[in-house]
């Protein structure tokens, strides 16, 4: 370290230690081994990555491990969130299917347009290995992702068990799939049945998963909603410089009095998402039994995000903060659902729609609930 | 400089490689490649339990520190090799934390980049990372 810097009076010096500073600097793996091309991890050996990403085609891995008979299969998420965006509100297509993907389901699936591009070349890739080496030799399989990746390994799934009978035996297990983050990429029908061999894992306030069409008409409605109610008090959006301008006036009122309460936001929200047909064929859903790791409003995570004190925090050994701005909330409870689930109906229009769904977000929630002093 | 956590002879943490450290900056969710350069407050980054935190007591005046900054750390773990990093930072009076500089060494070069050196167990090194 060389510098010039001049520490004020009443300021202190601090020097932190730690081992590692990402993604800035590699991590080291603390094998030592070279960090770079290491294929051993947890029992599983590397045997195929697919790196390059082409327009319509996702990067992947496959991990085998011997002893658990298991093969790992990971789909890499969008590297931007806007790419996710758009990807996910991309067209809606028919997919066409070789056969039913659980006993008497349709031959075809309605899907958004890119995922189904991406997931029917990785399921070409991935259906020789299965039926030329992992079915034969008594391998499981298990496809996971996070956000885009997350629903191409769902529909991946599906694609795979419409061509390959023996897939389509659930007791065995032989397929499953774990969606971390998955955007709405099944029609109803679809979405719900492959709940035995789909889950997917959504974290609090994620937009991600609640990124659909019915959500985009249930925003917009309620949008309508509050706009006729600011026509009733006689202001107009345009007599407002910004949406912040916006914000504040609508939560400050006028006269004091708020412009709609929290009972009728409430009756106006169910009583749109009863308009919504669920079975709309344009409307899209998380796949498969759904998971949802939460925190209650009020309750002791916001608690923990309200005290600013450093040292608590380092002292109680949480490591809720990620980037250094801000600190997160971590779920504390989950409930299981499926994407129909009235959680994921709307847009949780709060600051944290778009960190909840940061791979590190999830990890930290997943930590949380998984951690022994939490299930007492 | 004293120690933050306590009187004992040492102090430890749980680097997980899956959970790395990671660079402060500014809270952009949808800036794509923003730049890892820059001097941002630290304090969400020293509340990991990963991250060990040492503090002065209050400057009675100000203090200039020009030229080259040398830690020196007396390390052990039970990991072949691993990173050390070292961040110096300003806390200002209200609390704020911004990294002045920081540093990182790859235990295995501790002795030069020549030569891959790696540790044993419980027996504990001298390193000093090098600027």
């Amino acid at each position: 370290m060389s510098t010039s810097h001049v520490f004020l009076e009443g300021h202190r010096i601090r020097v932190e230690i730690s081992s590692s500073k990402f993604p800035q600097y590699m991590r080291n793996l603390n094998t030592g081994g070279n960090n770079v091309d290491e294929t051993e991890r947890n029992g599983f050996t590397l045997i195929g990555h697919e790196k390059q990403v082409l327009p319509g085609s996702v990067a992947h891995y496959i991990a085998i491990s011997r002893e658990r008979k298991l093969a790992l299969v990971g789909v890499k998420g969008t590297s931007g969130l806007e790419e996710l965006i758009t990807d996910c509100v991309g067209g809606i297509v028919t997919h066409a299917l070789e056969g039913p993907f659980i006993q008497g389901s349709p031959r075809e699936v309605r899907c958004h347009e890119g995922i189904a591009l991406a997931a029917t070349r990785l399921a070409e890739d991935l259906g020789v290995i299965v039926q030329a080496l992992l079915l034969p030799a008594g391998y499981r399989l298990l496809i996971t992702g996070h956000s885009l990746g997350a629903g191409v390994a769902a529909l991946v799934a599906v694609i795979l068990r419409s061509r390959i009978p023996r897939l389509r035996d659930d007791e065995d297990g032989v397929i499953r799939v774990l969606a971390f983050g998955s955007p709405p990429v099944l029609d109803h029908d679809a979405a719900l049945a492959c709940a035995g061999f789909v889950s997917s894992i959504v974290n609090n306030s994620d937009v991600i998963p609640r990124m659909s069409l019915s959500n985009l008409v249930v925003m917009s409605r309620m949008l309508q909603a509050v706009h006729d109610k600011m026509a009733e008090k006689g202001v107009s959006p345009q007599d407002l410089k910004s949406t912040a301008a916006l914000m504040q006036w609508l939560a400050r009122g006028t006269d004091g009095e708020m412009i709609m309460s929290v009972d009728e936001v409430r009756a106006g929200l169910n009583q749109v998402l009863a308009e919504v047909e669920l079975t709309d064929p344009d409307h899209l859903y998380v796949p498969g039994k759904v998971i949802h790791m939460y925190d209650l409003w009020g309750s002791s995570g916001d608690e923990r995000e309200a005290e600013g004190s450093v040292d608590e925090q380092a002292v109680s050994g949480e490591s809720t903060a990620d980037d250094g701005s801000g600190r997160r909330r971590a779920a504390e409870r989950v409930y299981v659902g499926d994407g129909t689930s009235s959680e994921l109906r709307h847009i949780e229009m709060e600051a944290r729609l778009l960190s909840d769904h940061l791979p590190a977000a999830y990890r930290d929630s997943i930590q949380v609930l998984l951690s022994p002093a939490k299930t007492g | 400089v004293r120690g933050a956590a306590s009187g004992a002879a040492h102090d430890a943490f749980t680097y997980d490689p899956m959970n790395p450290v990671p660079v402060a900056r500014r809270r952009r969710v949808l800036q794509r490649g923003a730049s890892l350069g820059g001097s941002f407050d630290q304090r969400g980054i020293e509340a990991r339990a990963d991250v060990l935190v040492y503090t002065s007591d209050v400057l009675e005046s100000d203090l200039e520190v020009t030229g080259f900054v040398r830690a020196k750390l007396f390390v052990s773990s039970d990991a072949r090799d691993t990173d050390f990093t070292v961040k110096l930072v300003d806390v200002h009076p209200d609390g704020a934390a911004f990294n002045v500089d920081d540093t990182i060494l790859r235990a295995r070069w501790r002795e030069g980049y020549d030569e891959a050196v790696f540790m044993e167990p419980g027996e504990v090194y001298a390193l000093s990372p090098r600027p």
